[in-house]
């Protein structure tokens, strides 16, 4: 494939796909509420289950373990004379919880652990977990520390990498977070990250 | 990536949790006010027909109606499910160069494209384990490749490595189709660092 030549994209001037782009960034760095759809659709088809089960008892004319659907109906709208409060009051508060849950989920936006990168040709997302991993690679680099003497945390905005070097071992705080932060700059986030590097003070002891 | 309708099951959510929280906290209302008590005992009227006490004919017409709402209610929860997940599809082109007025059918499948972006992209020393999958994003293709770096490995890299490989696809498909990369955490080998640098 490396051997084809390249004139073919120039030749195709105008596809750069900027919409779709945006569309699938959006939906890849926010979370995906299908699961909680799901629950919400049984609930709905178990509700509308009873439902047709009642409608279809009255209709022709039985009953269920001695329960006639027009009976509850009547007891319902007497309500709340002949309930007992604590169990009345229990299961509505259960169903308004999940109510809420619900609407939670609905409405509230919620993201994933990604940031998106930029580029001329693709669409990238990257999780927060491989950027870290990045970052404590490129802090490490500059120094002559082991693999697992540093850390990195990416949150939304800034990246922490926290060195841990061995007891007496004397670290270049200030190259490591040039190098993290020309790292990050290559990167190129969205949204941007700015990097932040500490020292541990308190030494290991170790090889 | 996937075709789920994402507007749909918000809305879907937004109106059964309204829902089952007002009748939730009316219910709490009706149970210990007073006031919500009187107010539901005037509206409880409207349901006397599908009580014990009504005429026969006036039952069943009020049951007839919970009936074909309910069924209606159990049609709309299932479309919603069904609109979840789907839209990968087999095939990357399909050009039957109607533009051009040339008899015969183009057509590429979606695996062609995988092995070949597959054995591209997963000889880079940076990449553990990759998928590459092709989804139907608005009527048209898109290409998910799906990348587990090694520890360590810079995100730049890779996308600059792939940039470079789907530049050599488009040049072989003649076409600019959208391409998403997503660096994952995890993976098989993701645990080494990467030694090749």
């Amino acid at each position: 494939m490396t051997l084809q030549q390249q004139e073919a994209p120039a030749a195709t001037p105008g596809r750069t796909h900027d919409r779709v782009y945006r569309r699938i960034v959006r939906r890849e760095t926010s979370a995906s509420r299908s699961g909680t759809v799901v629950v919400a659709m049984l609930v709905l088809l178990v509700l509308a289950a009873a439902a047709v089960f009642a409608a279809a008892l009255v209709l022709l004319d039985q009953r269920v373990l001695g329960i006639d659907p027009r009976d509850v109906v009547d007891r319902a709208v007497r309500a709340p004379r002949g309930l007992d409060t604590t169990i009345t009051v229990g299961i509505a508060a259960i169903v308004a919880f999940l109510g809420l849950v619900f609407l939670a989920q609905g409405l509230l936006p919620q993201r994933r652990p990604r940031h998106a990168m930029s580029s001329d040709r693709l669409a990238v997302v990257v999780d927060d977990e491989v950027l870290a991993s990045a970052a404590a690679r490129a802090a490490r680099s500059v120094t002559r520390l082991g693999p697992d003497a540093a850390v990195g945390t990416v949150g939304r905005r800034t990246v922490d990498v926290v060195l841990r070097p061995a007891a007496g071992v004397d670290v270049p705080a200030v190259a490591a977070t040039e190098a993290v932060t020309e790292e990050f700059a290559v990167i190129d986030a969205e949204p941007p990250i700015t990097a932040r590097v500490r020292v541990q003070p308190t030494g290991r002891v170790d090889g | 990536m996937n075709a789920t309708n994402r507007g749909l099951g918000r809305t879907a959510l937004v109106v059964v949790g309204l829902v089952l929280f007002v009748a939730g906290v009316a219910t709490i209302l009706v149970q210990t006010v007073p006031w919500a008590a009187s107010t539901w005992h005037d509206w409880g009227r409207a349901l006397s027909d599908l009580g014990a006490g009504a005429a026969r004919d006036a039952s069943v017409t009020g049951w007839t109606w919970v009936l074909g709402g309910a069924v209606v209610l159990g049609i709309l929860a299932l479309v919603v499910l069904t609109t979840l997940g789907g839209g990968r599809v087999g095939t990357v082109v399909e050009d039957d160069g109607s533009s051009d007025g040339v008899a015969g059918l183009v057509r590429i499948d979606a695996a062609a494209v995988q092995h070949a972006l597959s054995s591209a992209i997963g000889a880079m020393p940076q990449v553990g384990s990759l998928a590459v999958d092709v989804y139907r994003v608005r009527g048209n293709r898109a290409i998910r490749i799906r990348v587990r770096p090694r520890r360590g490995a810079s995100p730049r890299e890779i996308t600059t490595g792939v940039e470079g490989i789907v530049a050599d696809l488009d040049a072989l498909l003649g076409d600019r189709l959208p391409v998403l990369l997503e660096i994952a955490r995890g993976g098989s080998g993701s645990g080494r660092t990467d030694r090749v640098h």
